[in-house]
């Protein structure tokens, strides 16, 4: 995989990694003895966050380990969308559940563990996201630590994360100072400018669970019989399966990610699958360049889509090899 | 070639102009031919450093361009408060038609296909507008299959261009254009626009599942998708 290179963690994100799958041990909650899960209670004993990345992993732990309710706003494409959300921890696996509270109602729930920054196989490291992300994402963002502000009546920390290069969007956060949970989030375009933004207006009791949440099992890695000649520096692939009821089994999904932006890549034989318009669309905040070539000896329809700039997903999509192919 | 009129058109190709600007590079071009040449060479140029094939270098779109704003009636209701509109306050049909009769010349060639709202479908408005789409989408756990989607306007392909040229516009061309590296019985197969989009939000679906799972951040992916569906691996 070019510009894949998995990182040797630093030791403060080793150290919680270990220090949390240690204490769901000692303190015999849920936890099975795998050293898989991560014991919320070990963000309790946290030192003071100093650093942009500390302060990065840490939101991404309280992501998992808070049980909240709180009111949102989303500002995008389609406007200003209030909502509710809830997060909750049940024996170890997370429901999030999000509800539109204008337009028509929608209701969007995840339920999951706490994803792996990796496919597993060939002794490959496997760590949970957080660390994994807080590990590598200076390689390809620049952090900074900005002044403290006030979002939904809390006390919020500023974050800056702006990227290397031009192959990927920034972000700001706002974490809030006592949880580390995020209050604000904005993903920016290559000139700055806010593309989506969400924000908490308001966060109800946050408490932290006191248990383990289990993370995602280890993956093995599909063997795919094509090649990506091309991804931007630092996006590795993601063990993520998933499915839909209109694609069939006739659709590959891959998923590659730096850990801040992510992108899709879906393959399938064009005799199977209903046919998109080749050429780049744009759905929402979301770019796809959809693409129809002759790959391993047939036509294939290549979908590759991300909150990325558009000519990124291109080149990636130009750039797929099928080594067998004519 | 004036400053006035290279900033006019380096604003249109950015998505960034309105119809006052694009009137006036028009008259502009009408005026001057060597203009109208830059005009072309430009878009030669950003063609190539796109490596769009098939580039049609001859044809002048913009008489074209000029003819369809002049037929296009402007709404009565709309013309006083056009008469005092700043930038970007045009109406959305008249700014979608002007941002797609532009974009056509931007992609010459049309390596480009964009899906816009097919003709007859409900007209694209904010969401908070949708009560006459009622859409229920019950916490439906487990099956993807299950629950009504959203009506066509809540699909993000379908909302209302943010008409602050980020790059890439959302334009209702895709009719008129001839989808590249296609054999014509494939073409016949493709859907209509309507059902392009529905079919590219269920990719978006997967992809938004996947964007989730990557980290504590998982609301901002999530609310990309259609809704209705329990996502993750439980």
């Amino acid at each position: 995989m070019p510009g894949v290179a998995m990182r040797v963690p630093r030791p403060r994100s080793r150290r919680l990694w270990l220090a949390a799958c240690l204490g769901s041990l000692l303190l015999g909650s849920a936890a099975q003895a795998s050293g898989e899960q991560f014991d919320c209670r070990t963000l309790e004993g946290e030192p003071e966050l100093v650093t942009a990345q500390q302060w990065l992993e840490r939101s991404l732990w309280a992501g998992h380990c808070y049980l909240y309710e709180a009111h949102a706003v989303r500002i995008g494409h389609d406007g200003v969308r209030t909502l509710a959300l809830s997060h909750e921890v049940r024996d170890g696996i997370e429901r999030g559940v999000a509800s539109f509270l204008d337009g028509p109602p929608m209701v969007f729930e995840r339920r999951g563990r706490i994803g792996r920054l990796g496919w597993a196989g060939n002794g490959a490291e496997t760590p949970p996201s957080p660390a994994g992300i807080a590990d590598r994402v200076d390689a390809h963002y620049r952090l900074q630590l900005g002044g403290e502000e006030r979002i939904a009546n809390r006390r919020a920390r500023r974050l800056e994360i702006a990227p290397l290069d031009n192959f990927r969007f920034g972000h700001r956060l706002w974490l809030d100072q006592a949880t580390g949970l995020t209050l604000k989030q904005t993903l920016l375009d290559e000139t700055g400018r806010p593309l989506e933004t969400f924000q908490l207006t308001a966060l109800e009791r946050p408490r932290l669970y006191q248990g383990a949440v289990t993370l995602d099992a280890r993956r093995e890695p599909p063997a795919d019989p094509w090649r990506l000649g091309w991804l931007p520096e630092g996006f590795t692939p993601q063990p993520v399966e998933t499915r839909s009821a209109r694609h069939g089994e006739g659709v590959t999904h891959r998923l590659y990610s730096d850990g801040l932006s992510t992108l899709s890549i879906f393959l399938a034989p064009m005799e199977e699958v209903e046919l998109l318009a080749p050429g780049l669309h744009r759905l929402g905040v979301s770019n796809a360049a959809v693409r129809h070539r002759d790959l391993g000896g047939e036509p294939r329809q290549l979908v590759v889509m991300g909150e990325l700039p558009a000519r990124v997903l291109l080149r990636v999509a130009e750039a797929l090899e099928w080594p067998e192919g004519p | 070639m004036s400053q006035n009129a290279r900033e006019s058109l380096s604003a249109l190709m950015d998505n960034e102009g309105d119809e006052l600007e694009l009137r006036r590079l028009l008259k502009t071009l009408d005026d001057s031919p060597d203009a109208a040449e830059a005009w072309r060479r430009y878009h030669l140029m950003r063609s190539l450093m796109r490596r769009e094939p098939d580039l049609d270098v001859t044809t002048d779109l913009s008489a074209g361009i000029m003819a369809r704003l002049q037929d296009e009636e402007v709404p009565v209701a709309e013309r006083p408060a056009e008469a005092s509109a700043p930038r970007r306050t045009l109406p959305f049909a008249r700014s979608a038609g002007i941002a797609a009769a532009v974009s056509l010349m931007v992609i010459t060639g049309v390596q480009f296909y964009s899906g816009g709202t097919p003709e007859g479908a409900e007209q694209p408005g904010m969401a908070s507008g949708g009560a006459a789409q009622p859409s229920p989408a019950s916490l439906a756990a487990g099956d993807g299959s299950a629950g009504a989607r959203p009506s066509l306007v809540d699909l993000p392909l379908f909302q209302l261009p943010q008409g602050s040229g980020q790059g890439l516009m959302t334009v209702g061309a895709g009719a008129e254009v001839q989808p590249m590296f296609m054999a014509p019985a494939q073409r016949q197969s493709l859907l209509g626009d309507e059902e392009q989009a529905r079919l590219l939000q269920s990719y978006l679906d997967r992809h938004a599942e996947g964007a989730a799972y990557r980290s504590g951040d998982t609301w901002m992916p999530l609310l990309r998708a259609t809704g209705a569906d329990s996502l993750g691996q439980p």
